[in-house]
């Protein structure tokens, strides 16, 4: 990171707070473009600094600074949905039959079960997977921040409360049994959540609609078209990225124009109506998109075989489920 | 009316284009749901993510609408797990609401009574089933709710105000006690209001979708109607004085077109935009023409083996695998019968040691050598390309003009290549030239570029411009993840006020990037960005950028509408900002923004922009798609505008061709580095073509 010396640095935060207090739909409508952006593009700045930046755009003149850009940098939000991880270890070569079975059962006995030593369990086992995967810590997406704030607020309203068991401290009461139910609920849905980025960071993503549609191969006794529905599958995952990098470019096109409103409109007119328009880019572009998709495919001769892939179950896939199974089962009926 | 809901019953499989529609607007719901998810206070979005939905069910059969839902269920599951996913399923049912009830123009009483008295029972009773199921999540659940509302209360109690919370505490403690009925009633809340939420954000986009000319899967012709499966047989092809016109038309798309292709011969089509060429591609293709005769001795046989191969113009638009190998059996019978040499049919196009490549990380050319690769693994005996090269930077082109040629005279193809590039039709065994749909006997003379401009091009006085300063400029995306990407490296580089500059390089030298950062749409990651001595991205929208894809900056419905949203002005300025750019407001300005030409949108983009005043306008490979005509037509707009309203102009394209008519510095860049930068003379040295 460089050192930045005069650089004229007009508020961020300072001119965001008003624009909160004015109306949360229009700073969604304002901030909206603005915001699909930064998660698009899978680097850019939090909801206060894009608020800010739409702010930027709008006004002149700001106030003296308050953040420096160094700041900004650091708070950079980091989406990135379905990216492999490139490797070739025990998690890598499972099937990815195996590995959606496994997370089902996860989550199964989770919900069935939310126990603090089922979740230790689960959360163990992802653990260890996430070890033997050898994943670099920087993958885990860095959180907005009201999501830590949101994790605050609750965890402080439920020391407040009046589950037992109560402790004092200074004179004050505090619940731990609060504070222990909002762990769980916090650590419950982590456990879910890492279970699901491990599976799609381990699993080539071509794999995912073959091992589908033999994982569905009993839904065909009942004439079900699970083809059809695995084809639309890989599909789906392999536009995810065009479509992202349209919707990137379609936020940053709007927040290149000027938000101010023309006519004498209500503001919830105005926020609703240029919803409606971002809406309708959005649709025809990814219609075109799909007509053209769909020529091509019409090209191939129609669709059957979605990928080169001929990997299936093996051992080391019964060993893994029998491992989840057992843990499973342990944590249900201890 | 009658006609149209008749062909919403289609039965049977579904059609590639019904597959392909319901997988895209799938994809288009979930992202809609992520984003609302990162931010709370973008919860419109999630409101907005049954659009989709709805457009899937309004315009397709139910089938459709299930296999999209479950594409995006799935999609978001891998995403982000249950939770995403529920949403997506909640989402898609909303939708197919609000498209069923477009479609057949349900009231708003109507659509509510379906709402509350088909969807609202059925997930009242699933939701109270899971969470009888899962009895001891719920508890958990419940008693958090508890806790949250205690906690408020001891707040409220410690700020003297616990008179608020009094009223609401027995509301609180009862639909916990009585979830079995808080549940269904928090529900039926919820689908009321987003079916109302819904129906004002999703239907007059839908209205517009059904004025435009994006018509639905099931009433499109399909792409060349030959669904016979009768022995291939697309070449030596006859045709005997076609004519083709659309439904619709007034005026013929091809008339009167003789023209026999035989095995082994490349052929080249040539024309400019709108000349009929795709048309001609289409129905050597096997669509049928309105008149005239086709001779073939048998089907046209698409993308069977010994039949036809087609190629169309956007690169990644083509290629329908994941990986480069999964793309190369896409779509081919399922089963052991699937033996396809992968590594010889790369090597053969040029791309040996692609195979585990992600697609997504292929160049435009490489995209399209692999289409011409997938195309080749069925074994046609005819392949058409239409405009493959259009989008292609020159390199690419002429390495994939190069294969079909090769194509044709080792392996006895008919290649038939559609383009508006004449340089590429040397190679070719024919030449053909199209204009107006009909064929023409001699080449038409290349129009001339405009003409040398009376007083030198540079700018009379630099305005009101101002001096873009980059120092040390870099940028990685996702740093510190394991995707980390460098994009740019020192990068430095300033551009005085009025200059014409323009950036080349190839595909992934950061071209997009540096575009991104001189529009102030990303702060890079190292270094100073500056306009006129402050940080560009606090300055947006004073440097205009020109996207590539100009539709997707259009946001309005009427050419007019867009350029006063895009620029905040009034009617008459908006009508200059339109003449500035060449077009006539009183013929286009009332007309729908879908109904233009690709290079037509590009002006009304740029008209848009203009209107806004900036002192600095980016276009991003603005020439890419355009024929000789509208290249040199908007040279010749930029070269004005730069005369007289003293813009500076940064073009960023790796299609040199005639660019030296209008910029006076070249910046190249090579790997996220600047590795020349000086005057046009340079540029002219190398050839109009290619990039070093």
């Amino acid at each position: 990171m460089t050192a930045r010396r005069n650089r004229p640095d007009p508020a961020r935060r300072k001119r965001a707070a008003p624009a909160i207090a004015d109306s949360a739909a229009d700073i969604a409508a304002a901030t909206a473009p603005a915001t699909a952006d930064s998660v698009m593009a899978g680097a850019a700045a939090t909801a206060t600094s894009d608020a800010a930046m739409a702010g930027a755009a709008t006004t002149a003149t700001g106030p003296a600074p308050t953040a420096t850009p160094a700041d900004q940098r650091r708070r950079q939000v980091e989406l990135n949905l379905l990216r492999p991880i490139p490797g070739d270890t025990p998690m890598h070569r499972l099937w990815a039959g195996t590995k959606l079975v496994a997370l089902a059962i996860l989550a199964l006995v989770l919900g069935l079960k939310p126990t603090w030593p089922v979740i230790a369990a689960g959360a163990g086992l992802v653990i260890v997977a996430w070890i033997v995967a050898r994943i670099p810590r920087g993958s885990l997406p860095r959180f907005p921040r009201w999501f830590w704030v949101g994790i605050a607020v609750g965890a402080f309203l439920s020391l407040r409360s009046s589950a037992k068991p109560l402790g004092h401290l200074g004179g004050m009461a505090f619940s731990w049994g609060g504070l222990d139910d909002w762990t769980r609920i916090v650590a419950l849905a982590l456990t879910v959540f890492i279970a699901a980025a491990l599976m799609s960071w381990t699993t080539p993503l071509a794999e995912v609609a073959p091992a589908l549609a033999r994982l569905g191969t009993p839904l065909r006794w009942l004439r079900l078209p699970i083809d059809e529905w695995a084809a639309t599958i890989a599909l789906s995952i392999r536009c995810l990225p065009l479509l992202i990098e349209e919707v990137r470019t379609l936020a940053a096109a709007r927040r290149l124009r000027p938000t101010t409103r023309l006519d004498k409109e209500f503001r919830l007119t105005w926020v609703v109506r240029e919803s409606q328009d971002l809406l309708f880019t959005t649709l025809a572009v990814s219609l075109r998109r799909a007509t053209e998709l769909g020529d091509a495919m019409e090209a191939r001769g129609g669709f059957g075989t979605v990928s080169d892939t001929t990997s299936g179950p093996k051992w080391r896939d019964a060993v893994a489920l029998v491992l989840v199974a057992g843990v499973a089962a342990a944590g249900i009926l201890a | 009316m009658a006609h149209r809901l008749a062909s919403w019953r289609g039965r049977g499989p579904l059609r590639p284009a019904e597959l392909a529609e319901a997988a895209v607007l799938a994809d288009v719901s979930v992202a809609l749901i992520a984003i609302g998810w990162l931010l709370p206070i973008t919860s419109i979005f999630i409101v907005a993510a049954a659009a989709p939905m709805a457009a899937i069910a309004a315009r397709n059969r139910p089938r459709a609408v299930l296999a999209g839902a479950i594409a995006g269920t799935t999609v978001a599951m891998l995403i982000a797990g249950t939770g995403l996913a529920s949403n997506v399923v909640g989402c898609a049912v909303i939708g197919t609401l609000l498209g069923v009830a477009w479609r057949r123009r349900w009231g708003p009483v109507r659509m509510m009574s379906v709402a509350v008295g088909v969807l609202w029972p059925p997930a009242a009773l699933g939701a109270v089933l899971v969470l009888t199921l899962f009895s001891q999540l719920r508890s958990l659940a419940l008693v958090q709710i508890t806790n949250t509302w205690d906690g408020i209360k001891a707040n409220l109690g410690s700020l003297g105000l616990s008179s608020l919370g009094r009223p609401v505490d027995p509301v609180v403690h009862w639909l916990v006690e009585h979830w079995a009925i808080g549940v269904p009633v928090a529900l039926l809340v919820g689908i009321v209001a987003s079916t109302i939420a819904g129906r004002i954000l999703a239907w007059p986009p839908l209205a517009r979708l059904e004025r435009t000319r994006l018509a639905a899967p099931s009433t499109r012709d399909p792409v060349p109607g030959d669904t016979s499966t009768s022995a291939p047989g697309p070449v030596p092809v006859q045709l005997v004085g076609v004519g083709h016109t659309y439904p619709g038309m007034a005026t013929p798309a091809l008339r009167g077109v003789s023209l026999t292709v035989e095995p082994g011969q490349f052929v080249a089509v040539v024309g400019p935009n709108g000349s009929g060429k795709s048309t001609l591609a289409r129905i050597l293709g096997g669509r049928t023409p309105t008149s005239g005769a086709v001779h073939r001795p048998g089907a046209t046989a698409l993308g069977r083996p010994g039949g036809t191969a087609l190629i169309f113009q956007r690169p990644e638009s083509q290629v329908l695998g994941v990986r480069v190998r999964d793309d190369l059996v896409w779509g081919m019978a399922r089963g052991p019968s699937v033996d396809v040499d992968v590594d010889a049919l790369l090597a053969r196009v040029g791309l040996t040691g692609f195979a585990n490549r992600e697609t997504s990380t292929l160049s435009g050319g490489e995209l399209q050598r692999l289409a011409v690769a997938s195309a080749l693994a069925r074994r046609p005996s005819l392949l058409i390309s239409d405009e493959s090269t259009a989008m292609v930077d020159a390199e690419g082109r002429q390495l994939l003009v190069d294969l079909l040629a090769a194509l044709a005279a080792e392996e006895g193809l008919a290649v038939v290549h559609v383009t508006h590039r004449l340089e590429e039709a040397k190679r070719a065994d024919r030449i053909l030239f199209l204009e107006r749909g009909e064929l023409l006997a001699t080449p038409p003379a290349p129009g001339p570029f405009p003409a040398p401009e009376t007083q030198p091009a540079r700018p009379p006085t630099p305005a009101a411009g101002q001096t873009i300063e980059l120092s040390g400029v870099g940028h990685v995306y996702t740093v510190r993840s394991p995707w980390a990407h460098r994009a740019l490296t020192d990068v430095d580089l300033t551009v005085g006020a009025g200059e014409a500059v323009m950036v080349v390089g190839h595909n992934g030298s950061g071209k997009s990037t540096l575009a991104w950062i001189l529009a102030g749409l990303l702060i890079p990651s190292e270094g100073q960005a500056w306009l006129g001595g402050q940080p560009l991205d606090r300055r947006l929208g004073q440097v205009a950028l020109s996207f590539q894809h100009a539709r997707l900056q259009l946001l309005r419905s009427t050419v007019r509408g867009d350029v006063r949203a895009a620029g905040g002005v009034d009617a008459a300025a908006a009508d200059s900002a339109l003449e500035l750019v060449g077009l006539d407001p009183r013929e286009l300005g009332t007309r729908s923004v879908d109904q233009l030409s690709g290079g037509q949108q590009r002006r009304v983009a740029m008209a848009g922009m203009l209107a806004r005043r900036p002192s600095v306008i980016i276009l991003d490979e603005p020439f890419a798609g355009l024929d000789d005509g509208a290249r040199r037509g908007l040279i010749a707009v930029l070269r004005r505008l730069r005369r007289e309203v003293g813009l500076t102009i940064i073009l960023v394209s790796h299609d040199t061709d005639g660019a030296d008519q209008l910029v006076d510095r070249v910046v190249t860049l090579d790997h996220g580095r600047i590795v020349a930068d000086g005057p046009v003379a340079q540029l002219a040295g190398r050839g109009s073509e290619g990039t070093p």
